[in-house]
């Protein structure tokens, strides 16, 4: 479930995970499952009135269950809190203020914004639409240019997701969703309707086309399952500890991964663990996690323009536009990764995602440098030394994140046509802290101009419109990228786990 | 650096470029003074003052890159302590020996440093010369004075070492018409031989240089002296640990006139392993007691400023004070330690060829000890982010990290003095950031290249040099295009 392409049939077939019993009946399902079983989904950003308590979040919940981990149900839902919608929901200072910075601040906050590249050109025009900030806070003052730091118009306090088999069964339970927070403080800020639209292999593909999550981190340890409920073995290449996606746990650093707490007073009756927090609190984290969600809008006709562009600059019969565009994103559109000439073929299946850049590609030859799987995953590509591989896998899979993000709005009949219509992925990832794993892939890998031996480039896919390095015989060729991909809104939200909804329930 | 000016700049160079037998090799110091508290915040406004005046000049800090051109990367900060005055400290990192360096900082950026002189306490060692050049309306030189505050290092790293800055400016340049020539469709026709020939024929007249071989980056005298100072300290170290375990157990029992040739290095051998014995069960006992500071308190504010600061470009720049831990052993093992760790730095291949643990992040970096062996100051000028910095050594090389830091006061506990310790990254980067203060004043004379890329240019300037490469020159040397 956790691993593989987001596929129909990734739901029971190795190399899936899950976790041991007791952990999974408090932990969310999102947390082990894109829910592919369900092709319709719909993303609810809710606002939350000031001082609304958690009321709503128990009327919500005894209509629209938040669906655990222990096992395949249908329908499913998910839900997360931004900051500044515990805040409203009555979530004391003192609790607040162990959340960590990029969490309390926001995606939106002013110096995050330039480290993320979320100012400028990669951005919808006008500005980001929506995020969990209202005004700017002290720490955010004016821009350099002495103007006021800008804030989205659309202020979202938490995210509902909710999947079910089809469009009918979603609208139904929507509704549902809707009509039990609606009396009680909670509004609609905006909705998106996702989907998977598997095709006939059973692949979803991003809206250029290309297979989308293929992948992903595989964590082991005593309370992670293989889909067979025994132990999950350590992956050669993508093994994380649980703590890398849920809080509390073992992260990659040897120690819990540090989560909220609250206070308990002596003598109060929380549903909250306090085994392993400190005296006088209550463990608010441990089985939860944090959730990114980037709504990207994608521009289909000037994604494929800018290759044709590119491949009639190009001059020579090798290079056509699908070519390139492999080239950008690292992989064929089923999802092959690309690889030199002289590395045998994959057989049928799944695509190969058991290998590493140094020993078969270390110059890009195949699957270029610059390209955004390697820059999304660089694996042990920056060795100087095949000994020093294992160690700079192992460095590299300290960053990594559990991505859980479907497409938004209709397929585009002719991919050179622009149709006026918005589209695009909602951007899903979890993980437990938000500087090491989200934003590190987003400013050092992604989109650092300085990435591995390249100069004055970013990812070809997300970045700014610049040059994009090639590799091949005689010499590299550059060709010029143009950006497709836009931020439209984003936040980062805590998924708490089940207790800790059931706490959140008992704020006033 | 590609601007047009910088093309000039390298073209006129072109002449000294290959007329050295040897490149010049690069100093690297800082100099520190108490502040004086009550001028303390004129102080930081008169150094805020000197950032914003540089970066008004187009390109920002061009004045000063024209009118310091030995001059690499360049720090001032005020450094406030909870327990001691503010610290006022200049970093310079910069080609050839002081003298002359210090004379051009002195054209460049005297009258700022003299008004930012006179907010610090009288040096106790230079208080006449401190009082001559503070003096109002005082035309005394300044430099002497810092020269003379100059702390040198006891442990430094060079990302690009024997590279100076004329030279890195020049390859720039070259790297830069190289590449763009290198786009031209025709190319692809060719052999990776005829590429190398073309791009050299049509580059040689403006950069005439090409036609000069590169100076030697590290001279042999360098070189020598580099190893002969490790092994001079490994002998020191041997006999330091023979000594008092000889001297109280072996010596008095053992008749030296009579002793078998064999028995001197089983002596000696025995005796090291002795103290090496008491020296870590010394160590562990320390260790197992020390406290730690887990959740160091960040003053929200200037988490704030740091950030503001922080990733302007590809490079950045990070200065930590911290407190050296009580005790005889600390204080011996902070200097013995670092004072190894700079001679291997200096001497070992791959940290020669500005490599730490396989990682090439780290431009001009130094350890120092400060206020009379107290405190620990650290300067590094980086490539990336502060996280993908500390990361890469958390996961990669933790160990030296550790034994660098493990002296400090609140350290994570560690094991051993490499062991644990860095390896706890989320504990150690609180701890790293809560010594840290904002770079109030940071220049950098190439402020767009990695080290990684410098080097690039070196390689990509080398093969062109060369009248002809070998078939696998050949293909090495077409990668860095």
């Amino acid at each position: 479930m956790g691993a593989g392409p987001v596929t129909g049939a990734t739901v029971s077939s190795t190399p899936g995970w899950g976790l041991a019993p007791k952990v999974a009946g408090r932990t969310q399902g999102l947390v082990v499952s894109p829910f592919a079983h369900l092709e319709a989904a719909e993303a609810i950003f809710l606002r939350i009135a000031a001082g609304s308590g958690g009321a709503w979040l128990a009327a919500l919940r005894a209509r629209v269950p938040i669906t655990d981990a222990t096992g395949p149900s249908a329908p499913c839902a998910a839900i997360a809190f931004a900051w500044t919608g515990l805040a409203a929901m009555g979530l004391d200072a003192d609790a607040l203020a162990t959340f960590p910075p990029p969490f309390s601040e926001g995606m939106h906050q002013k110096d995050r914004r330039r480290r993320l590249t979320d100012d400028g050109a990669g951005t919808i025009d006008g500005g980001a639409i929506w995020g969990g900030t209202a005004a700017g806070p002290a720490i955010d003052g004016p821009d350099d240019t002495g103007a006021p730091a800008p804030v989205p118009p659309v202020v979202v306090h938490a995210v509902l997701l909710i999947y079910a088999h089809d469009d009918a069964a979603l609208d139904a339970r929507c509704a549902e969703a809707v009509d039990a927070i609606a009396p009680l403080g909670v509004t609609i800020a905006r909705r998106l309707r996702l989907s998977l639209r598997l095709d006939a292999n059973g692949i979803s593909r991003e809206h250029f086309g290309f297979a989308d999550g293929v992948s992903q981190p595989l964590p082991f340890g005593p309370e992670i399952r293989r889909s067979d409920g025994a132990a999950a073995p350590r992956d050669p290449w993508h093994a994380v500890p649980p703590g890398e996606i849920l809080l509390g746990h073992l992260n990659a650093h040897g120690e819990p991964a540090p989560g909220p707490l609250v206070a308990a007073p002596p003598g109060v009756a929380l549903p909250l663990p306090t085994k392993g927090a400190p005296e006088g609190f209550a463990d608010l984290g441990l089985d939860g996690s944090y959730l990114v969600v980037r709504e990207l809008r994608q521009d289909v006709a000037r994604f494929w323009g800018a290759m044709d562009a590119a491949a009639l600059a190009a001059a020579d019969p090798a290079v056509d536009a699908e070519w390139l565009a492999a080239k950008v994103v690292g992989r064929t559109r089923n999802g092959v990764p690309l690889a030199p000439a002289r590395v045998a073929a994959p057989l049928a299946g799944a695509p190969a995602n058991a290998f590493g850049y140094f020993e078969r590609d270390p110059h890009g030859f195949g699957c270029p440098v610059g390209s955004h799987i390697r820059r999304a995953n660089p694996r042990d590509g920056a060795a100087v030394s095949g000994a020093a591989t294992s160690g700079v896998l192992a460095a590299a899979n300290n960053h990594r994140i559990l991505r859980r993000g479907r497409k938004f709005g209709p397929d585009l009949a002719d991919p050179r046509a622009d149709d006026g219509a918005e589209r695009g992925l909602l951007f899903m990832c979890l993980n437990t802290d938000l500087v090491r794993q989200f934003e590190f892939v987003q400013q050092n890998w992604l989109l650092n101009p300085t990435f591995a031996t390249l100069l004055d480039e970013t990812d070809p896919l997300l970045g700014p419109p610049g040059r994009f390095t090639v590799p091949g015989a005689p010499v590299r060729r550059r060709v010029e990228a143009d950006t497709s991909v836009m931020f439209a809104g984003g936040e980062y939200f805590f998924l708490p786990s089940l207790p800790a909804l059931d706490y959140l329930e008992t704020l006033r | 650096m590609e601007s047009p000016q910088g093309l000039n700049a390298a073209r006129e160079s072109a002449t000294l470029l290959g007329g050295e037998a040897n490149a010049l090799a690069q100093t690297v110091l800082s100099v520190v003074f108490e502040a004086a508290p009550r001028s303390a915040p004129l102080l930081r406004d008169r150094i805020l003052a000197l950032t914003a005046a540089e970066e008004a000049t187009t390109p920002r800090y061009a004045r000063l890159a024209a009118a310091a051109p030995s001059l690499h990367f360049m720090s001032i900060t005020l450094v406030e302590d909870a327990l001691y005055d503010p610290v006022f400290v200049v970093e310079l990192n910069f080609d050839g020996p002081p003298g002359p360096f210090f004379a051009e900082l002195e054209a460049a950026l005297g009258e700022a440093l003299r008004d930012m002189l006179r907010c610090a306490k009288p040096p106790p060692a230079a208080g006449a010369l401190f009082a001559a050049v503070t003096a109002p309306g005082s035309r005394v030189p300044v430099a002497p004075l810092l020269e003379a505050s100059a702390v040198r290092p006891a442990v430094f790293h060079q990302g690009n070492r024997g590279l100076d800055r004329r030279r890195i400016e020049a390859e720039g340049a070259l790297f830069a018409a190289a590449r763009v020539l290198a786009d031209a469709p025709a190319l692809r026709a060719m052999t990776i031989l005829a590429i190398h020939e073309h791009l050299r024929a049509t580059l040689a007249p403006d950069f005439p240089w090409l036609n000069a071989r590169a100076p030697a980056r590290i001279g042999a005298a360098e070189s020598l002296g580099d190893r002969i100072r490790l092994l001079a300290f490994a002998l020191a170290a041997v006999i330091a640990l023979a000594a008092p375990a000889a001297f109280f157990a072996v010596i008095p029992r053992v008749s030296l006139t009579g002793a078998p040739p064999l028995v001197w290095p089983t002596l000696v051998v025995g005796a090291m392993a002795l103290s090496v014995t008491v020296g870590l069960l010394w160590l562990r006992a320390l260790e197992k007691a020390e406290p730690t500071q887990d959740e160091p308190s960040l003053d929200p504010a200037l988490q704030a400023a740091m950030a503001r600061g922080e990733d302007r470009t590809v490079q950045n720049h990070m200065i930590s004070i911290v407190h050296i831990k009580p005790g005889v052993l600390r204080a011996v093992l902070v200097r013995a330690g670092l004072w190894g760790l700079g001679l291997l730095l200096r001497a070992n291949g791959s940290a020669r060829a500005g490599y730490l643990a396989g990682m090439r992040t780290i431009h001009f970096a130094h350890w120092a000890l400060i206020g009379a062996g107290g405190r620990l100051m650290f300067h590094s000028n980086y490539d990336s982010s502060w996280e993908s910095y500390l990361d890469d050594f958390i996961e990669k090389a933790h160990a030296g990290l550790t034994l660098a830091w493990t002296n400090g006061v609140g350290f994570p506990r560690t094991r051993l003095l490499v062991g644990e310790g860095a390896s706890r990254g989320r504990l150690f980067k609180a701890w790293a950031r809560r010594s840290m203060t904002r770079s109030q004043f940071w220049f950098t004379a190439y402020k767009a290249w990695t080290v990684n890329q410098i080097e690039r240019q070196a390689r990509l300037a080398d093969g062109l040099r060369r009248a002809s490469l070998t078939p696998s020159q050949a293909d090495a040397w077409v990668l860095d295009l």
